[in-house]
């Protein structure tokens, strides 16, 4: 029920900011009972981790959203994801049941919230790019920067727990998987935007461009590459 | 020389060495999912993989070791250029910070590909096998299993114990379990699976990680500088 109701308040918050709030408590709370109903955070599989996305993209909009002055765009471009991530995760079937041991660990709810976070972030930092292209004003791409280095700070932290994690748990820090590439695909990335942006050439409307392509990758190495390559990370 | 130290100190430079790492990456991870050769490319020191894998399926490795080695040493120039310059000492420690951390990953996965272990097999319960500690004459036994169970009486997970033995004497008596693998003389003993027929029997892997410690510190390095360079650059404003 709860599900369906933030996506009916996202659709709202096209055009009305507040229901972006509604839509975001509901799915906090749907988030909050599907945890106690499973006695853990609810990160496991396609349907949970949507969600989570949603829920961590619209929460670390407020801040951004008001601090910049086009209001609209921006509105459009959060509410329209929140609404098409949160339709596609009331049409995953979510996982229920004990966690496999191996996932049984603190190790695991930090590396895939945090992951979560910066994925966040980066959508944000998007946003922010589209923004700037819009409408050039530099205050957009200072925030635009911003997003993407807290981002990349957030999905440097999550690398690291996860590397501690494997270590104990597969015998080693780093696996020669797909996803574990493209991981290191995305981190080069945003290494390459955050070093580009002070490049003179790069400066603006190619950095706008380079933060805002970023967010493709990052769906990619999230959905993608769990649906379509074999890897360590597999929906 | 001044020329080549140039070329190794500009961030443009930097850029197309990420860049082309990345590209090398993107045709690895494709091909991975194409040829199944790959799939004991984890089981293993990477660099041992690598001489024995056809150039066909190792050159976007081998060509991101190169790429890599090549990066470390332009983050290296481009943090002293940098330190050259009169800026303030946080704003200009942050990013070098991040870069000595990245050295530590690039260090970390150099020497664990090449002094790296891994192997797995079979122990029986109550049975004996050589440690793989060159020269120590020690053995590793499991002696007790247990199973745990949910409320519901699903099997959640399991504990083996092993013994290090050396003439005859229990030196180290530890348990494995899942996210709980046993240290020993610089090795890990991981619980992989256990079965029961014909008798109970534990997965075991045995592991050496000599490039651990420094992904460990590289990594907090990269996180601490990151964490800096943030601060910074939000009290800048």
């Amino acid at each position: 029920m709860l599900e369906p109701a933030s996506v009916f308040f996202y659709v709202i918050g096209l055009w009305w900011w507040p229901a972006l709030y509604v839509g975001l408590a509901a799915q906090s709370a749907d988030l909050l009972s599907r945890g106690f109903h499973l006695g853990r955070l609810p990160l496991v599989g396609l349907h949970d981790t949507l969600i989570f996305l949603t829920a961590s993209i619209v929460a670390f909009s407020v801040p951004f959203y008001k601090l910049i002055s086009e209001k609209r765009l921006f509105r459009l471009m959060l509410a329209g994801t929140a609404v098409v991530i949160t339709f596609a995760a009331v049409f995953s079937p979510p996982h229920e049941g004990p966690l496999p041991a191996l996932l049984s660990t603190y190790y695991f709810e930090f590396h895939v919230a945090l992951s979560f976070f910066s994925y966040a972030l980066f959508g944000i930092g998007a946003f922010l790019g589209v923004l700037y292209l819009a409408q050039p004003d530099p205050v957009i791409e200072k925030r635009q920067y911003k997003a993407i280095l807290f981002g990349y700070v957030l999905f440097s932290v999550s690398m690291i727990i996860g590397g501690i994690w494997a270590y104990y748990a597969w015998a080693t820090y780093w696996l020669w998987t797909p996803k574990e590439l493209w991981t290191s695909i995305l981190w080069l990335y945003y290494g390459f935007y955050l070093h580009a942006r002070f490049r003179p050439f790069w400066y603006g409307r190619k950095a706008a461009w380079t933060g805002a392509i970023g967010f493709v990758i990052v769906l990619f190495t999230y959905v993608g590459v769990g649906l379509l390559m074999k890897s360590s990370h597999s929906f | 020389m001044k020329k080549v130290w140039n070329i190794f100190a500009s961030m443009k430079t930097a850029l197309i060495l990420m860049a082309a790492i990345a590209v090398l990456f993107l045709y690895g991870s494709i091909d991975m999912t194409i040829v199944p050769a790959y799939g004991d490319l984890t089981f293993g020191a990477l660099l041992k993989w690598m001489i024995n894998a056809p150039i066909s399926l190792s050159f976007w490795l081998w060509g991101s070791v190169g790429l890599a080695a090549l990066l470390a040493v332009s983050t290296v120039a481009c943090s002293i250029e940098s330190l050259k310059k009169k800026q303030g000492i946080m704003l200009a420690l942050a990013p070098q910070i991040i870069h000595l951390g990245f050295i530590f990953i690039i260090i970390a996965h150099l020497v664990s590909s090449v002094w790296g272990y891994r192997m797995e097999g079979y122990l029986a319960y109550g049975q004996q096998a050589a440690a793989p500690f060159a020269g120590k004459n020690v053995s590793v036994e499991f002696t007790k299993f247990k199973s745990e169970k949910s409320p519901g009486g699903a099997t959640i997970g399991w504990k083996a114990w092993l013994s290090f033995l050396k003439g005859g004497t229990i030196i180290k008596e530890d348990y494995m379990a899942p996210n709980r693998p046993v240290f020993f003389n610089g090795f890990g003993f991981y619980l992989e699976d256990v079965s029961f027929k014909p008798g109970p029997m534990a997965l075991i892997e045995v592991s050496r990680e000599p490039g651990a410690a420094w992904a460990l510190k590289g990594g907090i390095l990269f996180v601490v500088g990151s964490v800096l360079l943030l601060i910074l650059r939000i009290r800048q404003e």
